[in-house]
């Protein structure tokens, strides 16, 4: 059987898509159009909000008819996938690594980065997760501040690096 | 005369050792990022966009094109040893390759891929030096309108090629061109949708929304998966292609590399497009198109040779208009601009060194790649046993720092994890990617560009439909619009993907 769960995907997608272009209308509407022959700041985002409107509810139209229509194979694939822990602790470490770089600083949080992903998301042994964030941390570090210049942060540690 | 002086310009500039130095290291890092599954030229370059800034204009750019078209020559060797196309223009070169490779005949596959490679990337660059002068010259002719009726063509091209749903196709379009009016508004100083963020006052910027869309949203798509790779494990021997070999392959690389040029060329084309056309032609052309898929030499020689040309054929609409025909490009134009550089008909005549240098740079590219890739064959197959759960971190911890070296902000590193996030829903629900980067790119000339035709015009869009070749173009993008409508072709559409950074 085709997968009906699966469909309603293509529906919630367009509908998100719809608040989306919505959203740029009305945010557009608190700048001037201008004219035609003078376009002022709002003209290109409302076109643009006018035409994701638009095809996103051409997008609903199909789902809804090709629902109508014979079970079609699952296409799209799943949102909800077995594995959504390891999804959500790479995103957390993400996250993580955004917010708290500039104050730990690049070595500390490269390895604590490095040590999370090896051994929450894709587990190994301890010796290989110490090793393997070392090497990744340490020559990272050496590649992109002493090679290729690029300035990275050095948090509570400026002294020390 | 005067164009064996350019050509003379061009090799001054590219001999110098550190232009050398940086040709080769382009070349073996896009090797490296076409073997690798996972991490494409787009994401690549992005990632060493930071590292470029401390370099001259002219070694920049050449280090990043050798990204690009080192990526096509990496590509194949995932492609005939482990069935996984490194990057996404090798995936027809699985069909062959890979057979060949079973059949113990992976040595002349991936010599055939490296040969034809070299001639048709040398033979699109003899194009590129040939016609991209005469074409800047044109281009001088561009107004508004001609610039605004070709932006609307390439994005309608691209949308027309992706994968599935063109109303999809076009809405990623219109969003990215949404996306690309956030910040000041460069006519009435308006800032939009910044929500009173100094970040956001320049915009959002291109390169971590690349590295989210194509490099983060891979990576966790990845993580969904167990990632298994079986590599042949039988010796590889005999690199040179047969005689025979020879006979069949070598009309097929000369059909190869001019599509693969010409569709280079077309703004939403790239090299992707040019390897499905190219086995679809040979196929279509063959006298045993059954043998299609069983190992035929010809099914290696012809996609490898299309991708390849395609890069030649896709600098250029970046370097005499100023318009990136694909994701890839979109970036190098970035770059160009971070270094000063104004990409169009003026950059033969104002930066005739990086011109000249670009395109000779990629003669020598060429010629380090064929040598890259034969003898070092064993190296890249030790690279590719690397497991994958060592290289999705690494590929992680390089956007992350890629993102950062930006503007030394972390505010970079939320927007590539958005849109990484953003890049996995779009995934997972059948939007392409494509569409919204290359709008991203084109919106502020295309906004420019549109605004300047209405003033020009008063207000008239006929002003689209009176100048000839914006018209032209204009018809051309309405047709595909209305060719995408007849139900009878959407069943027919080609399925290629677009040039995404896998």
């Amino acid at each position: 059987m085709g997968e009906p769960a699966m469909n309603p995907l293509n529906k919630v997608s367009s509908l998100a898509w719809l608040m989306a272009s919505i959203a740029i209308i009305a945010g557009s509407s608190a700048y001037s159009l201008g004219t035609l022959s003078r376009p002022g700041p709002a003209f290109l985002p409302l076109g643009c909000g006018i035409i994701m409107t638009v095809l996103s509810l051409v997008v609903f139209g199909q789902a809804v008819l090709r629902d109508k229509g014979k079970a079609t194979k699952n296409e799209e694939g799943s949102l909800l996938t077995a594995r959504w822990p390891r999804l959500v602790a790479a995103l957390a470490i993400l996250f993580a690594y955004a917010f708290l770089l500039e104050f730990f600083g690049y070595l500390m949080m490269t390895l604590v980065f490095m040590l999370f992903v090896l051994k929450v998301v894709e587990p190994v042994d301890w010796r290989t997760a110490i090793l393997e964030a070392g090497l990744a941390a340490g020559g990272s570090y050496f590649l992109f501040e002493f090679w290729l210049k690029v300035p990275l942060p050095k948090g509570i540690w400026p002294d020390l690096f | 005369m005067d164009f064996l002086n350019s050509l003379a310009l061009g090799f001054r500039v590219c001999l110098q050792p550190a232009n050398l130095f940086l040709a080769f290291t382009g070349c073996l890092i896009g090797t490296l990022v076409g073997v690798l599954p996972g991490l494409g030229p787009a994401a690549a370059i992005s990632l060493l966009l930071p590292s470029s800034f401390h370099i001259n204009p002219a070694g920049a750019l050449i280090m990043l094109a050798g990204i690009y078209y080192g990526a096509m020559y990496g590509g194949s060797t995932t492609a005939i040893l482990v069935n996984i196309p490194g990057e996404a223009a090798s995936v027809v070169t699985c069909l062959d390759g890979y057979e060949m490779a079973k059949q113990g005949r992976a040595g002349p596959a991936l010599g055939m891929a490296a040969f034809a490679s070299f001639i048709a990337g040398t033979a699109s660059v003899v194009g590129l030096m040939l016609l991209a002068p005469p074409l800047a010259d044109m281009a001088l002719k561009f107004g508004p309108p001609e610039y605004t009726a070709l932006m609307i063509l390439g994005l309608t091209v691209l949308t027309f090629l992706v994968k599935g749903s063109m109303a999809k196709a076009l809405m990623m379009a219109a969003f990215g061109m949404f996306l690309s009016t956030v910040g000041l508004d460069a006519v009435s100083g308006v800032a939009r949708f910044s929500f009173n963020r100094v970040e956001l006052m320049d915009g959002i910027g291109m390169v971590p929304v690349v590295m989210g869309l194509f490099g983060i949203s891979e990576v966790l798509l990845n993580l969904e998966k167990t990632f298994g790779r079986e590599i042949l494990k039988e010796k590889i021997k005999d690199y040179l292609p047969t005689k025979e070999d020879w006979r069949k392959s070598h009309k097929p690389i000369l059909r190869g590399s001019l599509l693969g040029f010409f569709l280079g060329i077309l703004p939403g084309g790239g090299a992707i497009l040019a390897s499905f056309v190219s086995y679809a032609v040979e196929k279509r052309v063959s006298r045993y198109p059954e043998k299609f898929g069983t190992g035929v030499i010809e099914g290696v020689a012809a996609p490898e040779a299309a991708n390849n040309a395609a890069t030649g054929g896709a600098f250029i609409p970046l370097l005499t208009l100023g318009i990136p025909s694909n994701v890839v490009m979109a970036i190098l134009l970035g770059a160009m601009m971070i270094h000063g550089l104004q990409p169009g008909p003026n950059l033969v005549h104002e930066h005739p060194d990086v011109f000249w240098g670009v395109i000779v740079s990629m003669y020598i590219g060429n010629g380090m790649l064929l040598i890259l890739n034969l003898p070092l064959i064993g190296l890249w197959v030790q690279v590719l046993k690397v497991p994958y759960r060592l290289l999705f971190p690494l590929i992680l911890l390089f956007c992350l720092i890629g993102a950062y070296s930006l503007s030394s902000t972390t505010f970079d590193i939320l927007v590539m994890i958005i849109f990484g996030i953003i890049g996995y829903l779009m995934k997972k629900t059948n939007y392409e990617g494509a569409p919204l980067v290359l709008a991203l790119v084109l919106g502020n000339l295309f906004e420019n560009a549109l605004r300047q035709s209405l003033i020009l015009s008063d207000g008239s869009f006929l002003i689209f439909f009176n100048r000839p070749i914006a018209a032209i173009f204009l018809w051309i993008a309405i047709a595909l619009l209305l060719f995408s409508l007849l139900p009878w072709l959407k069943k027919r559409r080609p399925a290629v993907g677009v040039e995404t950074q896998d």
